[in-house]
């Protein structure tokens, strides 16, 4: 997709989740492929229950067995797929090669021990290093995630933390083992505004020093407007629509992606009102026909009942799964 | 920023401290608990009478200056029975406990943890456990092994077992789906690591409560054990016994089953208001 020829760091391939539930399977992720380039930043975007979350947890191993289930494609860290990985290789991994922070900094830490023994202990988790050894760089992580009085800070309990240290604290456990790449998982979704914006600040200084890469996911599009310089739009567990960040939030091809930035409040006078997508997401068990979005899309015609499309490029590495883009024309 | 941040580090333990301090009646329970274990490490020095010694001279005398609680039916000094037995009650209290919760954490644990069929397994050998009588249990550990203390209490700790199992999965099955077990395997924590660091220390709460709770419960049962002649045997006092030898004089000398009963009552009391506060202050809703 990109004309970016280095070779990606994480590579998906056509995956698919399905989740079985009471009431049958659920196809939670249909066939979605993206890849991120070492260092990068791509943005997954989509509405609650669109199959983010579950992509994360697809990539960490970490979906709970044996109600989730790949059924197929590939997820390639450097080459190798980390789906046929054994366990064991793969718990070396997470935290390693690859971290994730959740979304809810204030359940994430455990209630029993000092922020201080968590990080230390993933730290240990990776490198064979003595107690001393461990408190030391734990530290230096408190520091690199910029927190205050870092050597006060180590033997605190987590109550005893702000929302917006704790997600700190997060970041650095999830630093503890040099990641090549940082799965993000809502990372602001929890915390007040003004601290939204000092995590993602912090975000950017990690990627720019350490050379991480970031897949961020968000539904808010004005967060991974400031961090991604790749987007990935996904609707319905399908990814809809991929390319550039620029080009995508300036000139989206797809109607759903055209509805999510209507949807983001601006401050500017004069601006567009607010819209909202009309409609709900299909219940994925008897997906509609054709297009998913056809049923909430206000350029549905027949053809998009009829078979369901595959992306499409737009040129400049950019494609939509929308029969009728280019959409210029059509407004 | 919290606004205690000059402060000495705060720990939980602290916390749960502070949260008790506010309760009065949870004080004063601890406070008749901690009675209770001083006079038994200290029995020796506090008891006037060797509890053991008969005086044929003084058979079931009434309470007096000499006998503060009158003595038995061989003349022996009831108060210091009374202080002798503490140790075997309080004993009786704790180890059937430590037998419990050092059986049942484990499989609670590995139940919890691992789920599906091991899970399924563990919890119908526990509902079987559930049907067997505890009195059964100590009479046929009695008939086997000898009517006993130690097997009287291990009679108890069995009987207490399945209830614990229960708690000790349900526990773990609460923590296993914190946000932090997630995060824990996030950073790539072996399972035993998240079992045994992140999941114990969160499980403990429930357990304590139910410890505090059972040890009155065991105390009682000690009690009755020793009433029917299958705990302590004589002439080693504790206060099941006391009060077995002591129905056959309930009109001549009642004072004999006064004292016994009543430190039982108080005992069990404070355990039970203990455990109740405990709970209160280990509640995590409440912070």
């Amino acid at each position: 997709m990109s004309v970016d020829t280095t070779p990606a760091l994480l590579q998906v391939e056509g995956l698919a989740v399905e989740f079985a539930t009471r009431d049958g399977v659920v196809p939670a992720i249909s066939h979605a492929s993206f890849t991120l380039r070492p260092g990068g930043c791509l943005g997954l975007v989509g509405e609650s229950g669109s199959g983010k979350s579950v992509t994360a947890l697809a990539i960490m191993g970490l979906l709970a067995k044996p109600a989730a289930r790949i059924t197929a494609g590939r997820i390639l860290l450097d080459g190798v797929d980390l789906l046929a990985l054994p366990p064991e290789e793969m718990r070396a991994l997470r935290g390693g090669a690859v971290a994730m922070i959740f979304q809810e900094p204030m359940s994430s830490l455990n209630p029993a021990f000092t922020v201080g023994d968590q990080i230390a202990e993933a730290v240990r988790a990776h490198a064979r290093v003595g107690a001393r050894e461990a408190r030391a760089r734990a530290i230096e992580l408190l520091r690199q995630v910029r927190i205050p009085g870092a050597e006060r800070r180590f033997d605190e309990y987590p109550h005893r933390l702000s929302g917006g240290m704790r997600q700190r604290v997060m970041i650095a456990m999830a630093l503890a083992g040099n990641p090549r790449l940082l799965i993000a998982d809502e990372p602001t979704t929890a915390l007040d505004v003004t601290v939204q914006a000092q995590i993602v600040e912090l975000l950017r200084a990690i990627q720019a020093e350490h050379g991480t890469a970031i897949l961020l996911i968000s539904h808010n599009l004005g967060l991974v407007a400031s961090l991604a310089d790749e987007i990935a739009v996904m609707y319905a567990g399908r990814l809809v629509e991929q390319g550039p960040a620029a080009r995508i939030l300036g000139h989206p091809e797809h109607p759903y992606t055209v509805g999510l930035l209507g949807a983001v409040p601006r401050a500017a006078p004069g601006d567009a009102p607010l819209t909202g997508i009309e409609g709900m997401v299909p219940d994925l068990r008897s997906p509609p026909p054709g297009c998913v979005f056809g049923p909430r899309c206000p350029f549905c015609v027949a053809t998009c009942r009829a078979a369901e499309p595959a992306l499409r490029g737009m040129g400049a590495g950019h494609a939509s799964a929308c029969l009728r883009a280019p959409l210029d024309a059509l407004a | 920023m919290s606004a205690t941040i000059a402060m000495a580090p705060d720990t939980r333990l602290r916390r749960v401290l502070r949260q008790l301090a506010r309760q009065p009646g949870t004080l004063l329970a601890a406070a008749v608990v901690l009675a209770f274990v001083l006079v038994a490490v200290f029995a020796p020095l506090i008891a006037p009478f060797d509890p053991l010694r008969s005086n044929f001279l003084a058979v079931r005398r009434p309470p007096s200056d000499l006998h503060w609680l009158g003595t038995d039916e061989v003349g022996r000094d009831v108060l210091s029975r009374v202080i002798h037995g503490t140790r075997i009650s309080l004993m009786a209290g704790v180890i059937p406990v430590l037998v419990a919760v050092g059986l049942s954490v484990p499989i609670g644990l590995i139940a919890g943890y691992r789920g599906g069929w091991v899970d399924a397994v563990l919890m119908r050998i526990t509902d079987a456990m559930l049907a067997i009588p505890f009195l059964i249990v100590a009479i046929a550990l009695a008939a086997f092994l000898g009517p006993d203390m130690i097997n009287a209490m291990l009679a108890i700790g069995l009987a207490s077992l399945p209830v614990f199992i229960r708690l000790a999965r349900g526990a773990a099955l609460a923590v296993r789906a914190e946000d932090y077990v997630e995060a824990a395997r996030a950073v790539g924590a072996s399972p035993m690591r998240i079992a045994l660091r992140h999941m114990l220390p969160n499980m403990a709460p429930p357990l304590l409560v139910q410890a505090s709770i059972m040890a009155a419960t065991a105390i009682i049962a000690e009690a009755s054990l020793s009433f029917l002649g299958l705990g302590q045997q004589p002439p080693a006092p504790s206060w099941g016994s006391m009060l077995n030898a002591a129905q056959r004089h309930m009109v001549a000398a009642p004072w004999m089953a006064i004292a016994p009963g009543l430190v039982i009552f108080v005992l069990v009391i404070a355990l039970n208001v203990l455990g109740d506060g405990l709970r209160d202050a280990l509640d995590v809703k409440r912070h």
